[in-house]
């Protein structure tokens, strides 16, 4: 999912009439959550129940205070509404991601990286991984005769002072090539959003930037498939999401990508 | 059955300690800890002899490691885990240099001071160093401080550069332990070591580190408690 506009931001996002069907369906899912076993409760620690209050402005433009335990629960007043559609989406499908949840279970094991930060300022960017062979747990996992280890391409600290677009993540993306004619290589979209609140070290946040891992295997078998895969060499590169009127450029602040990692497991 | 279950034992116990590389900075924790004990029933309190600074300054790098490298198992861990599986112990050694250097600024200059100021570690100022550390642990400044130990960086993968990122990491969380622990650890060592403060304080830090929730107010009190104790046997 791309984040631009209004939404890529915390201050602008509500703008955004997306925003309220996104955080209504969000609410709803933990309806949802809470309905599908005797176990899933909330916490019930006053640190985010009641210790904190959020401003907003009533019907008549006058700014109201509430907590979260005031409107935790839509059923009773202060809101009074019950969702159309309580029913768990996942339905049957629920034990195969919990059987998934099981074999995530193995030691990831970080098997190459870039050794400097990745600016990015709108513009595609490519980096080159340089990957050593598994000596832990994945040399095992391999060695093992069972399913290969899942990989996960890891941003580490991506930090950034302002608004910033979104970026696709693409494998080995030829060289010069059009990245709309090679969305078999997208390993993922990273949205950005919040990374100015992130990247600052205030009350809230400890400065460390975002994180954000994706799994690449389902990319990898498809190279594999053309071979077109090394797994000594790695090429990552960035695309911006939301190009303007020259389609080379985005708008946004420059974003540093901190590191960029490869993990088995 | 019984070789069976004993081979089933030890390579649970090798899973648990590949599952968990910082087993080995906890064991110093602990040795440190067994350390300080020990020192306590043959020679309790601060040395005065001339090897004094020596003595003290053995004694302060035994606090830090048993009192704050439990706090930073997570900064330990990730080192660990952002490091190739061959260098994720030598990654740790070079992270905990990092970390114990601002420490041992901290800890040079409270030994030089307590040696050029005779009776400065005595008991009369550890009341009013718990009632400093009670106002410190409700201020603002040591909420962010607190927060700001939960930093990291990006470490690179190899070579010298891998070397200077995990010191650097580590000199980084260590700084940001001094602004947030300083003043437990300056009541620590001006109680000279009491193994009641030692444990207390070991207490609250590792209960703001790990207990998101935990009241700043609750553990300045335990700290004001501790201060009228100290002031009503001072007199």
């Amino acid at each position: 999912m791309a984040v631009n506009g209004w939404m890529g931001s915390f201050n602008t996002a509500a703008l955004d009439p997306i925003f309220w069907l996104h955080h209504a369906n969000i609410d709803r899912l933990w309806t949802v959550w809470r309905r599908r076993k005797a176990g899933h409760l909330d916490p019930t620690e006053a640190g985010w129940l009641t210790n904190l209050s959020f401003e907003f402005h009533d019907a008549t433009g006058q700014e109201v205070s509430f907590t979260s335990s005031q409107v935790v629960d839509t059923t009773v007043p202060l809101l009074s509404y019950r969702y159309e559609d309580e029913g768990d989406p996942l339905g049957a499908g629920l034990e195969v991601i919990v059987e998934r949840t099981r074999q995530m279970d193995q030691l990831p094991e970080m098997v190459g990286a870039t050794d400097k930060p990745v600016v990015l300022k709108g513009r595609a960017e490519t980096v080159e991984l340089a990957v050593s062979q598994p000596t832990g747990p994945a040399l095992a996992a391999l060695e093992s005769g069972g399913p290969p280890p899942p990989m996960y391409l890891n941003l580490e600290n991506v930090t950034g002072a302002g608004r910033a677009t979104s970026y696709g993540v693409y494998l080995n993306l030829p060289p010069g090539s059009d990245p709309k004619n090679h969305e078999d290589l997208l390993a993922g979209v990273v949205p950005m959003f919040g990374v100015k609140e992130a990247s600052r070290e205030d009350q809230g946040h400890p400065g460390s930037g975002l994180h954000y891992a994706l799994e690449i295997s389902p990319v990898v078998r498809r190279l594999e498939a053309k071979n077109a895969w090394n797994p000594g060499e790695i090429r990552i590169t960035f695309v911006p999401r939301h190009l303007r009127g020259d389609g080379l450029e985005a708008a946004g602040d420059p974003i540093q990508v901190g590191r960029v990692s490869l993990y088995l497991g | 059955m019984i070789l069976g279950a004993r081979i089933q034992r030890v390579a649970v116990m090798r899973e648990l300690l590949r599952c968990h590389p910082e087993w080995w900075t906890l064991a110093l924790s602990i040795a440190a800890w067994c350390t300080l004990v020990s020192r306590r029933e043959t020679a309790p309190g601060h040395a005065r002899e001339a090897w004094a600074l020596v003595d003290d300054t053995l004694a302060w790098i035994l606090m830090v490691v048993a009192m704050m490298v439990p706090l930073v198992l997570g900064a330990i861990r990730t080192t660990a885990n952002r490091s190739l599986w061959r260098r994720r112990n030598r990654a740790i050694a070079w992270f905990l240099a990092g970390y114990l250097a601002p420490w041992m600024i901290m800890g040079l200059a409270v030994t030089a001071a307590a040696a050029v100021g005779p009776g400065l570690s005595v008991g009369h100022l550890g009341a009013p160093a718990l009632v400093i550390a009670a106002g410190w642990q409700v201020s603002q400044r040591k909420k962010q401080a607190l927060l700001r130990c939960h930093q990291t960086i990006p470490l690179a993968p190899r070579g010298l550069r891998a070397i200077r990122d995990s010191i650097r990491f580590g000199g980084l969380i260590g700084t940001r332990c001094v602004a947030s622990c300083w003043a437990l650890m300056l009541v620590c060592w001006l109680t000279s070591h009491q193994l009641m403060v030692l444990g207390v304080t070991a207490g609250i830090a590792i209960g703001e580190r790990y207990l998101v929730r935990l009241d700043p107010r609750l553990t300045a009190l335990v700290l004001l408690g501790l201060a009228t104790g100290f002031a009503a046997t001072a007199h």
